[in-house]
């Protein structure tokens, strides 16, 4: 029985101490952002941004885009990326072997014709087809090109290939981006003078029962479906307060796919995105950084934490599971490839903080909360519970967790306000009530099988063939 | 029960239960902090929707000519009563602002004398002397954007501040009241001079009447970097062929940006011998500022640098310089494309790459 | 009277040019975006454009195409541009543009500039 009671005892103590630790961490990420939020909103009070697009000395940018059977809206989001203001622009729509229309709607709606283009593979890639280019003037800004399916990391290598601009910016294709939002991401590259920044990371909203109109972002409503509305709030507490936190500590290790800009030679030199891995956007981030830190560079990665790109979420448990499954690997994949960093003092804020607490309460959360809940069921089993004590535990847990979200409501409210309406604020707050006890134990449980799709990957890796990569195609007749 | 003994003489579920009760309470508070500002931001939004329609009214009678004095303005009591309140300050100084953005001439002159007569000036100076940063900046941005030019001396004063925003505003503002004559703070600033900053000061320079700049040899020798280079896009942007020596000197320098910057301007203000230098420092530069000379002989390159071009089409291993080598052989020449011709014959690579550039100079 | 068709999403700008208009005797329609531009175009066939450049989602360069395809009237246009746009108001020439007013304007130039293009 004692050494039922040691491992008991064990679990107990390493689940509480888990938690308190998680806990403060949240505080800590909680209040810190405050004063970054802060410094943010009083810096850009006077700002011009429209005045500045239009410069002739700021930097180049490409807007690169991978599109893959996007037929049903991709004339729409092209029109809406080639409205964006800013003066010295490309906008590269890379078709990754769609196998509906996209590409001949586009060739069609922007009159394009193939266009002779010397292909430089910086960063192997898969073969590209055809390089397209607009016989109208007006859309002289745009350029398309069409290459064999190779996974969105590929279609983003061959974008980098093709670009000839300073400046990166990876969106996804139906991204709503707000008029001013190209300059407020170069801004800091703008900025800089010992620190070097090498990439900016924006904030996603949710766009699900929003109006959108032309493709612009026309009124902001909360969505109506839960899902989404559970993600809305998720990403507040993500965004204003996880992220502006640690950008303040300069140590973000996380810039969404839907929405970053990268300093281009940086990314070239660090050999591009890495399409082994589903987590292509973080692991380019953590990449690079361990790149700079390697090479003793002083460097930054920024944040901007105005709501510059709009996406939808998705709305079914299927996708929504599929969404979480393939973050979890994505993560625990990254943090694979760079486990040297782990608790590594040669990594500063990356190893001693920033890795480890994605290891810990990012990646091993799910984890934990799930055996920690077998544990639970055996010891209901048993009638070794002490219902008192869990009882107190469960409340204390859940109760914190209101806190936090109506700290990150709060913080939303009083800086970017997205959701006016008193109605809305209601609804988001109530949604939040069933969050520990549908919306978290889903997220978890789709955690759990990317754990275990994974593992299973890993048993098969040995036939997969690694099919066109590592090697420069022969010129392609034009 | 040894075990649950040991765990509870710490921790009790009363604890836990007052702590967590402690939480809701707090999550009660922030959810009423959540309703005041929401009713607050709703209120301010029509005070501004009221300020703005009542100033528009105003703005529209002078545009369409009629004369309107700012007194008449003053009987509405209503908006005299919102005015004397800060928040309606701010929100009328904000509007007038905005809206003298996209005005010229009368009209502007217009909204900076209801600035003045509603007395929002000494709000904005108010600001302007407050000790807190970002006060302090907002101020300076009002009082320039409101032409307050009796205010310059004052603000000059910010221009080398050790406060970022401060010093950026005050510098902006000198720009804007006294144009090129302003970019005299450029001899004392020991502080970096962000790419942004200097975006925007050129932006402004660009509304007015070019002017000379006497001190600009000067500027390109400072041991300020950042000084250096913003009076290099200066000579680039102005064309200030007198500095050539002066710039020539900057492609010695031990900064790669200055030097791309200098590159750049000498083949805005080429003169004979420029393509000449370009040419000598090839071969030392890093891969960067290799393809900016490229793009630059591209431009001011002739019939004289074809050989220097072939060569380093030749030598060259990367492509991206190829490419430029290229373009430049076929943008200097009016040969350029029978030579390039010559070479594609036994070359797949560059063949490939002629025929982008012929497209590139045919659309 | 002559009608003036007016493309711009600054709503002050709107305004203004707008009320200036009037008083001077134009009959102004004004549109938020480019799209509904378009579509007013085709439909009134005004005596002259006037469109901004820098619009979202439909670029005033295509207003402009599609103002000189317009078979049944020779109508005048005039751009908007914003500070260091040459190349833009360039391409806008080309295109066919009459003629352009950069922004920050004063309202009687623009209305000098619009007279003299319904001389024509």
């Amino acid at each position: 029985m004692s050494g039922l009671n040691i491992f008991i005892d064990i679990l107990t103590y390493g689940i509480f101490i888990y938690s308190v630790t998680l806990l403060f961490f949240y505080v800590f990420i909680g209040l810190y952002s405050i004063g970054e939020t802060r410094l943010y909103i009083h810096k850009n009070n006077f700002t011009d941004y429209r005045l500045l697009a239009a410069s002739s000395h700021i930097p180049s940018v490409s807007i690169l885009a991978p599109a893959y059977n996007e037929g049903a809206t991709i004339i729409e989001n092209v029109r809406s990326l080639l409205s964006l203001f800013y003066n010295n622009l490309e906008v590269i729509i890379i078709n990754d072997g769609s196998k509906d229309d996209s590409l001949e709607k586009l060739i069609d709606a922007y009159q394009l014709q193939p266009a002779p283009h010397y292909i430089q593979y910086k960063i192997p890639t898969k073969e590209i087809r055809c390089v397209y280019r607009s016989k109208n003037p007006i859309y002289r800004k745009l350029v398309v090109v069409d290459k064999v399916n190779g996974g969105k990391a590929d279609a983003l290598n061959v974008g980098i290939n093709i670009s000839s601009n300073d400046y990166i910016v990876c969106i996804d294709v139906d991204c709503i981006l707000e008029q001013d939002a190209l300059l407020k991401m170069i801004k800091p590259f703008l900025e800089q003078t010992d620190t070097k920044v090498i990439a900016t990371g924006g904030v996603i909203r949710i766009a699900n029962s929003c109006e959108i109109r032309d493709g612009r972002l026309v009124k902001v409503h909360l969505p109506d479906n839960y899902w989404a509305r559970m993600q809305s709030l998720e990403y507040i507490r993500a965004f204003i307060l996880g992220r502006m936190a640690w950008a303040r500590l300069n140590g973000l290790l996380l810039i969404s796919g839907a929405f970053g800009a990268f300093d281009k030679q940086v990314v070239i030199a660090c050999g591009g995105y890495n399409h082994n891995t589903v987590g292509e956007d973080m692991e380019l981030v953590v990449r690079m950084r361990r790149y700079m830190e390697e090479r003793k560079v002083p460097y930054k990665v920024a944040y901007i934490p105005d709501p510059l790109c709009w996406t939808e979420a998705p709305v079914s448990t299927r996708i929504f599971g599929r969404q979480r499954n393939r973050w979890t690997r994505g993560t625990i994949e990254t943090l694979q490839l760079h486990k040297v960093m782990f608790f590594n003092p040669r990594y500063h804020v990356l190893g001693m903080l920033s890795y480890p607490y994605w290891f810990f309460f990012e990646m091993l959360a799910p984890p934990i909360e799930f055996i920690g809940f077998f544990v639970f069921v055996i010891m209901a089993f048993l009638g070794i519970i002490e219902w008192q004590m869990f009882l107190a535990l469960l409340t204390f847990i859940i109760a914190f967790g209101y806190m936090y979200s109506a700290f990150a409501a709060l913080m939303e409210v009083i800086t970017y306000n997205m959701y006016r309406r008193k109605t809305d604020m209601a609804k988001l707050l109530i949604t939040a009530l069933t969050e520990p006890f549908i919306f978290h134990p889903f997220g978890v449980w789709a955690a759990i099988k990317g754990y275990i799709d994974l593992i299973r990957k890993k048993k098969s890796w040995g036939e997969m063939t690694r099919q066109g990569f590592g090697q420069s195609p022969a010129i392609k007749k034009q | 029960m040894h075990s649950r003994d040991t765990f509870f003489r710490f921790i009790r579920p009363e604890h836990l239960y007052l702590t967590a009760l402690s939480f809701i309470v707090v999550t009660s508070i922030l959810v009423s902090a959540i309703y005041i500002y929401l009713y607050v931001k709703k209120k301010r939004h029509f005070l501004k929707q009221f300020i703005t329609d009542k100033l528009d009214e105003y703005i529209s009678t002078i545009l369409i000519g009629e004369e309107i004095l700012p007194d008449q303005l003053l009987l509405d009591e209503e908006l005299t009563d919102i005015l004397n309140r800060k928040s309606g300050q701010q929100l009328a100084i904000d509007q007038l602002i905005n809206t003298k953005k996209n005005l010229t001439g009368h009209a502007a002159e217009s909204i900076i004398e209801l600035y003045e007569k509603l007395n929002l000036k000494t709000i904005s100076i108010q600001k302007f002397r407050s000790p807190l940063w970002y006060k302090k900046a907002k101020g300076i941005y009002e009082l320039y954007m409101m032409n307050q030019k009796s205010l310059e001396k004052q603000i000059a004063q910010y221009t080398n501040s050790n406060n970022e925003y401060v010093r950026t505003e005050a510098q902006t503002a000198i720009i804007g009241f006294s144009g090129f004559h302003g970019l005299s703070f450029l001899g004392t600033l020991s502080y970096p001079l962000t790419d942004w900053q200097q975006i925007k000061l050129l932006e402004q320079l660009q509304l007015l009447n070019p002017d000379k700049m006497p001190d600009l040899p000067l500027w390109l020798q400072s041991t300020n970097q950042y000084v250096v280079a913003f009076a290099l896009k200066l000579a680039e942007t102005y064309q200030q062929m007198h500095v050539h020596t002066e710039v020539v000197h900057c492609l010695n320098s031990p900064s790669e940006r200055i030097r791309h910057q200098a590159i750049l301007t000498l083949s805005r203000i080429a003169q004979d011998d420029t393509t000449q230098i370009l040419k000598t420092i090839y071969a030392q530069e890093t891969y960067a500022n290799k393809q900016t000379i490229l793009k630059q002989i591209a431009i001011i390159g002739t019939d004289d640098d074809i050989d220097f071009l072939i060569n380093v089409l030749k030598t060259e291993t990367n492509d991206t310089l190829k490419l430029e080598a290229v373009r430049a052989t076929m943008k200097s020449s009016l040969d350029g494309d029978k030579i390039i011709a010559e070479v594609a014959s036994e070359n797949q690579v560059i063949a490939v790459m002629a025929k982008q550039i012929n497209y590139e100079m045919t659309k | 009277m002559i009608s003036i068709l007016l493309i711009e999403d600054d709503p002050l700008i709107q305004k203004t040019v707008n009320l200036k208009l009037k008083k001077e005797g134009f009959d102004v329609v004004c549109c938020n975006d480019g799209k509904e531009g378009i579509e007013k175009l085709k439909e009134i066939l005004p005596d002259i454009v006037l469109t901004d450049l820098m619009l979202p989602y439909v670029s005033g360069l295509e207003i402009v195409t599609v103002a000189k395809e317009i078979k049944e009237k020779d109508i005048p246009v005039i751009v908007f541009s914003g500070m260091g746009q040459e190349q833009v108001v360039e391409e806008a020439f080309q295109l066919g543009a009459d003629d352009y007013i950069t922004k920050p304007f004063s309202l009687s130039e623009l209305t000098i500039r619009i007279k003299k293009q319904l001389k024509r």
